[in-house]
């Protein structure tokens, strides 16, 4: 395969998988920021998750700064972006993604576009809407791509871009709200629940733990639960898959996702409270995010080699 | 002949025909031949189809498919023989001079051969009908001519508005292109091919990845090519795979930054080092340009006789050149008939009508020409057919030329079919689409009539 298609289809899967995290993220935060007792203290743990945002938007009002996170389209960490991305992406390589697939991305692309008269007056309830049609719709996607698109390596491409993306997104959901892992006082329920949701796993996770909403066991139901497909454990597992179906993958590659799965098999929450949680997740996240160079280094960059 | 059509015409009446016109519109848009949203500000969409065909008779294509591969072989051989031998040059049919100062003659060819020795391997030369059995040739086009698409997917839409015309016409099929081009690839160089696009923002990108798709090609872009060790590469997540041949459909002059245009960003450094080996087959090859100089046309039907020893099919439409004192005279002299053509340019650009010009003008382009006569050629309007078409509700006659694609590759074929372009208004004979004109479907019969 060529290794531009690779390396699009790859970033379209990320892109997309991305947009679809973050319009969860912000649609629990439209509840959260009701319910909890200290909203700000919300939507700054989630400003410091997205990393390098434009200084005037933290000092955004709460529906100002769900507005922009969701619509502005210049904004390089908001849901427009990343859906803009992911279609601008799946144009290039539109024999390989179904036509359903690139409907769909054009619809979600429209859904994000703001209407004019709403610059001035950001709604709670119509961004909600946004976010909930721009979550069913990816998931749709993530339906055609599992059911239209042939099992060959643009296949794999699509399922690493999602499965790595998705690996870090629910470690930086972890890494976020890392001060409260460790904290005596125990975790607020509706905050509990916020992080469940996040990662669309409070179902699940009520199912595996009938009682409790404890920290402890949150922190090792996300990273460690291998059942769950959201959850590091989960994710890595089938990253690994996907990228053992790649045509002969480095040995550095392999290695090190073999010891990032092997990590998650046989860690507990005890090797994670030896160390501290926060640079437990650091490291991690920190390795995960190393696959990435290891791949663009093997697969989208090829080297000439003296035969 | 167009009994058929003309029965199902007046069956259908006016509000069968808008029907038609309806369902074309939404087939097109059903197959996704709304072009592509380019650029986010840029929409190309598809060249309006007349829904009534055009339709040409197996005799009067038996005339135009000889001639286009007679004309073809010539090219061809012109071309190699420029860049070889030169017989045509030392026995002083073609003045060397005008073929050295061609803008289109590249000399990095001079010397080199090519795989198979097919340099013009897809050429669309476009005819117009000028009598009742006469056909001339209105230009060659051997840089790369696009259009096929518009062929095939005409034809898609007209057999869904047309089902039992084209079957009671015996309309013979234009869906085999795609295999045929690859074919003649293949049979220019077995190997690796791929298809050679600048990119998804070309206005040709969806005829450029329609054939690629159907002949099982890779699209590539510049970026995914490298030139390693006198070799082309493709750069793949298997690392770099060697490339044989190259459909390209990308200008010659941005073949190569190295070489060619510096500023070129969609070529491939290096790329014209590995012309002389003649190892990598590239469609067309370089420098076929010079086939495609309006000058050189007028000699064309010389190389006919004198590479083939035949009498040429088609005509030539009567070519002025200024260098020629005598001829220079007469375009000055004549210009209500004359068209100004430059000779390197395509497309129907930077031509002038000669019976438009008030008398300050004709007197600049008579310094012009006098200053610059390798650079502009003049021919004579010609009268060429009309056919009816189906605009706004109701019929009007529009002019029509043909573009037949001609593929060589161990011999000529030409599609049977081809793009029929439609000018824009009654009045103008202009049939580019980039002056607003339409296409038809051309429907060749494949069974003569008299013939039973």
């Amino acid at each position: 395969m060529l290794s531009r298609v690779a390396e699009q289809l790859y970033w379209m899967a990320r892109y997309l998988e991305r947009a679809q995290n973050l319009a969860r993220r912000l649609n629990v935060m439209t509840v959260l920021s009701v319910d909890s007792s200290r909203p700000e203290d919300a939507w700054a743990r989630l400003l410091g998750e997205l990393g390098e945002t434009p200084g005037h938007v933290a000092d955004l009002d709460d529906m100002s700064m769900l507005h922009h996170l969701t619509f502005d389209p210049a904004c390089s960490v908001s849901v427009a972006w990343g859906v803009r991305h992911a279609r601008d992406n799946a144009r290039l390589v539109r024999d390989i993604v179904s036509r359903e697939i690139w409907q769909l991305l054009s619809q979600m692309k429209t859904t994000l576009d703001v209407p004019a008269d709403w610059g001035a007056q950001p709604d709670g309830n119509g961004c909600a809407e946004v976010l909930n049609q721009v979550t069913l719709h990816a998931h749709a996607v993530e339906g055609l791509i599992d059911s239209t698109i042939l099992r060959d390596e643009g296949y794999h491409w699509l399922q690493i871009g999602v499965l790595l993306e998705r690996t870090l997104s629910t470690l930086h959901v972890l890494l976020a709200y890392a001060d409260l892992w460790q904290a005596a006082s125990g975790l607020e329920p509706t905050i509990a629940m916020a992080i469940l949701k996040s990662v669309t796993s409070y179902g699940a996770f009520r199912r595996a733990y009938r009682t409790s909403l404890g920290a402890r066991d949150i922190l090792e139901f996300l990273l460690f639960e291998g059942g769950f497909p959201r959850s590091v454990a989960g994710g890595l597992a089938a990253l690994r898959a996907a990228v053992a179906a790649l045509p002969e993958p480095a040995p550095a590659l392999r290695q090190s996702l073999g010891r990032l799965a092997a990590q998650v098999v046989y860690d507990g929450i005890d090797q994670v409270e030896a160390v501290g949680a926060r640079s437990y997740l650091w490291t991690l996240s920190d390795r995960i995010g190393q696959v990435h160079g290891d791949l663009s280094a093997r697969y989208f960059q090829p080297e000439v080699v003296e035969a | 002949m167009y009994e058929p059509l003309l029965e199902a015409l007046k069956g259908a009446g006016t509000e069968g025909l808008a029907r038609r016109e309806r369902m074309a519109r939404q087939t097109f848009q059903s197959l996704g031949v709304t072009f592509v949203t380019v650029a986010e500000e840029r929409v190309d969409r598809p060249i309006p189809l007349d829904i009534l065909p055009r339709i040409i008779s197996q005799a009067h294509w038996r005339v135009i498919d000889r001639g286009i591969r007679q004309r073809v072989y010539a090219l061809n051989a012109l071309v190699a023989d420029i860049y070889g031998a030169q017989t045509i040059l030392k026995a002083g049919l073609i003045p060397r001079e005008y073929v050295y100062s061609s803008p289109l003659l590249e000399p990095r060819m001079m010397g080199v051969s090519v795989p198979g020795e097919v340099w013009t391997a897809v050429t669309g030369i476009d005819v117009v009908r000028i009598g009742d059995d006469r056909y001339a040739v209105l230009e060659d086009n051997v840089r790369g001519p696009s259009g096929v698409s518009y062929v095939l997917e005409n034809r898609l839409v007209s057999s869904r508005i047309w089902p039992q015309q084209i079957r009671r016409h015996h309309v013979e099929p234009v869906a085999e292109y795609p295999q045929k081009l690859l074919e003649m690839f293949l049979a220019i160089r077995p190997g690796k091919w791929v298809v050679w696009s600048p990119g998804v923002y070309n206005s040709a990108y969806f005829e450029h990845s329609l054939l690629a798709n159907q002949m099982g090609l890779e699209l590539v872009e510049g970026r995914d090519l490298l030139v390693w060790r006198n070799q082309l590469h493709l750069r793949t997540t298997n690392g770099l795979r060697p490339v044989d041949g190259v459909y390209r459909r990308i200008d010659e002059e941005f073949l190569d930054p190295l070489v060619f245009r510096p500023d070129s960003l969609i070529g491939v450094p290096g790329l014209a080092n590995l012309f002389p080996h003649g190892e990598l087959a590239l469609v067309n090859a370089a420098g076929v340009g010079v086939a495609d100089d309006k000058g050189i046309y007028r000699f064309v039907p010389d190389a006919i006789r004198f590479y083939l020893g035949e009498t040429p099919i088609l005509e030539n439409i009567p070519t002025f050149l200024p260098g020629i004192p005598a001829e220079y005279q007469h375009i000055v002299t004549h210009w209500d008939e004359m068209v100004i053509k430059p000779v390197a340019q395509s497309g129907g650009k930077g031509i002038f009508f000669g019976r438009a010009m008030d008398a300050r003008e004709r007197e600049r382009w008579r310094e012009r020409l006098r200053a610059y006569p390798r650079q502009y050629i003049a021919q004579p309007l010609v009268d060429f057919s009309q056919a009816p078409c189906y605009v706004n509700g109701r019929m009007e006659p529009r002019y029509v030329d043909l573009r037949p694609f001609c593929l060589l590759g161990r011999e000529a074929w030409v599609l049977p079919g081809g793009l029929t372009r439609v000018s824009a208004s009654s009045s103008s004979c202009v049939v580019n689409s980039s002056q607003g004109g339409g296409t038809k479907d051309t429907w060749i019969e494949r069974r003569n009539e008299r013939e039973g």
